[in-house]
């Protein structure tokens, strides 16, 4: 487990970053950090996603947790949410419209593809734009502040999904080569 | 559990955050800091909430125990923190290999949080300098991607809390 780590830095580089853009821009460097840190849980959660079966979306380890699903659908509504805050666009209401409406493996890997699709677009910004105050859940921050909650966001439950992968039997992508 | 999201939004304490990065000048630097004290303190709380007799459980054979957890967060913090310090290297499982007590692990997540404290508090044109840690990186990036790790990984702490019935310090009242 200890490659994890080594592992998720590597694709955390920022270097990764700079190669998918024309140019590296300092006028994004905090945005740009923040997206390439972001894309390491994203895209662990999308590919564990597509090696999960169907049937086993309904697993859940212990009653009163999502089921696997149901956390891939909260990844996915969660980056809306903080995307859409982080480009001033209005909360999405209600804001668990995927965990409560996708059930099947290709509808939540479509989910995911849109959410990271409207969070490249909040990703995309200066840190000028990303220093503009921003609100959510009556707490006041500032745009770049929900950038880096959303990488957060994305880990927190992707750490859950690794244990329930693993309950499983399923070795992580984090822990794959 | 939708509560956990916005209870950990506010541990975060984004106030805290925008009043310090006004006040630093690192704006960047300082959204990092609020990620990495709110999920800290969770896991600190979680490994001082979770009986000692706990602390060997693991769900399944090959992860880590729940004190291998904690000890693993303590040990990457120092190691993060030490590269953005300058500091000498320091080992990632220095102290899940040698620390099992509660009292142990306790103390070595509190001892992390305060040695990246200073890490946290460079201002945003310091964290541009590249720092080699696992190849080259700004150490924006790596202080980002410490509150991340610690992310991952309370989210197995927060399963393994379910698993046994508690609740998770992110979804209590």
């Amino acid at each position: 487990m200890r490659k994890a780590v080594l592992v998720a830095l590597a694709m955390s580089s920022p270097l990764i970053a700079q190669q998918q853009q024309s140019a590296p821009d300092a006028s994004k460097f905090a945005t740009t950090t923040a997206r390439a840190v972001w894309m390491v849980p994203h895209n662990y959660v999308v590919r564990a996603l597509e090696q999960v079966p169907d049937s086993l979306l309904s697993f859940k380890p212990t009653p009163d947790v999502r089921s696997l699903g149901q956390l891939f659908g909260h990844v996915a509504d969660g980056e809306h949410l903080f995307c859409a805050l982080a480009l001033g666009e209005a909360m999405p209401n209600p804001f668990d419209v995927v965990e409560k409406s996708k059930k099947t493996k290709a509808e939540l890997l479509q989910a995911l593809k849109e959410s990271a699709a409207h969070c490249d677009k909040a990703y995309a910004q200066t840190d000028a734009s990303a220093a503009t105050p921003a609100e959510f859940f009556g707490n006041k921050a500032n745009r770049l502040f929900l950038l880096n909650m959303n990488g957060a966001h994305d880990f927190e439950h992707y750490g859950n999904i690794v244990t329930y992968l693993r309950l499983k039997g399923i070795t992580p992508p984090s822990s794959q080569r | 559990m939708r509560r956990t999201l916005l209870i950990l939004v506010a541990a975060a304490s984004p106030l805290t955050a925008q009043q310090q990065a006004a006040k630093d000048a690192n704006t960047g630097v300082g959204a990092a800091r609020a990620h990495w004290v709110g999920v800290h303190r969770y896991i600190e709380r979680a490994a001082e909430q979770l009986p000692e007799s706990l602390y060997n459980y693991k769900p399944t054979a090959n992860v880590r125990t729940f004190a291998e957890l904690f000890g693993h967060v303590a040990g990457t913090e120092f190691m993060f923190c030490a590269a953005i310090r300058g500091e000498a290297p320091r080992a990632e499982d220095a102290i899940e290999s040698t620390t099992k007590t509660k009292a142990g692990l306790v103390k070595a997540l509190k001892d992390a949080a305060t040695y990246c404290e200073p890490a946290y508090a460079i201002s945003d044109a310091a964290a541009a300098a590249m720092v080699d840690l696992f190849g080259q990186r700004s150490k924006l990036n790596a202080l980002v991607f410490n509150a991340l790790h610690d992310g991952e990984h309370y989210g197995n702490i927060v399963t393994y809390l379910r698993m046994n019935g508690l609740v998770p310090p992110s979804s209590q009242r």
